[in-house]
């Protein structure tokens, strides 16, 4: 693929790829767009090629996804170097913010949460399933598992969240809005 | 059926958290511009420091090497003084003296029994 088309897919697909970084990063926003510049680093320069015997996206997001492990073990040392000295290093998230926070409904607040306390091949299948709008079989190849695998992982996934609903649902109709974080994901 | 009805609210969900993504999503011309600004800053790849760290390693089993050699060859010279090695026509074992004194004890005997 030339350079000029490669940073046309590259465009096209950035805000899918910054997604699928936030997840890998544990929703770290600033970790994320670590991972983005140096996933683009890698590809501009030449070394993550494009073979073309995946779809480009699948490609891509393995990149990220391999990207998003060495950062984060890097990002991880880095804490630790800096706890060492008695500082806290925690970067600046993004959803963290008032105005995310306030932007941020109720309900979504507790979905993230919700996938926050899902096994991590779980919530991963999960997003290439729903939020990147993949098959099992594409979320699969990007995780490099096999399809079974991931179809495992997706419908245990499925199941803990429908738990999560239904207590979502049960508390709503019983009273309790949705002050209380169903434990039933734990 | 129900889990239809969950899947798709499922999806909603995601689709939602997408959406909510994208709003403080950095630009793509800002990430690149940044990844190219990090490439031209004179970072260091992962090239460079597997070099290095292989380098420093070779340094390390190269010297300890060199010493453990060093040692070997000079500990020996150390205990085995020149002083206390004897040529071999010098030698004499720790228990020659029994077998001198075990001979003239045989002569005298040999004596006494030939004057009888």
């Amino acid at each position: 693929m030339k350079d000029a088309e490669m940073r046309r897919q590259l465009e096209q697909h950035h805000f899918a790829s910054y997604g699928w970084a936030l997840s890998c990063c544990a929703r770290d926003a600033a970790l994320a767009e670590d991972v983005l510049q140096t996933v683009y680093l890698k590809v501009l320069d030449g070394r993550a090629r494009y073979d073309g015997s995946a779809a480009f996206t699948t490609w891509l997001f393995a990149v990220i996804r391999n990207t998003a492990v060495a950062e984060r073990r890097r990002h991880w040392l880095r804490q630790l170097k800096l706890a060492a000295f008695g500082r806290d290093g925690q970067p600046a998230r993004h959803e963290d913010t008032p105005a995310a926070q306030v932007a941020r409904s109720e309900l979504q607040a507790q979905f993230q949460r919700a996938l926050a306390a899902l096994p991590k091949r779980q919530r991963e299948v999960l997003h290439l399933v729903f939020y990147q709008d993949l098959s099992v079989q594409a979320a699969a190849d990007v995780l490099g598992i096999s399809v079974g695998s991931a179809r495992t992982h997706y419908e245990r996934g499925k199941r803990r969240l429908r738990v999560w609903l239904k207590q979502v649902e049960f508390n709503d109709e019983i009273g309790l809005g949705r002050k209380t974080i169903p434990s039933a994901l734990s | 059926m129900k889990s239809d009805s969950d899947e798709k609210q499922f999806r909603q969900l995601f689709h939602e958290l997408r959406h909510q993504d994208e709003r403080p999503a950095p630009r793509f011309a800002a990430t690149r511009q940044a990844a190219a600004a990090r490439a031209t800053s004179g970072r260091h790849g992962p090239t460079f420091w597997r070099l290095a760290i292989a380098s420093a390693a070779l340094v390390i089993v190269g010297t300890g090497v060199t010493l453990f050699v060093h040692r070997a060859s000079t500990v020996p010279q150390q205990i085995v003084t020149p002083e206390t090695v004897l040529p071999i026509t010098q030698w004499e074992s720790p228990t020659d003296f029994l077998l001198t004194a075990f001979a003239v004890a045989d002569a005298t005997q040999l004596t006494t029994q030939s004057n009888q």
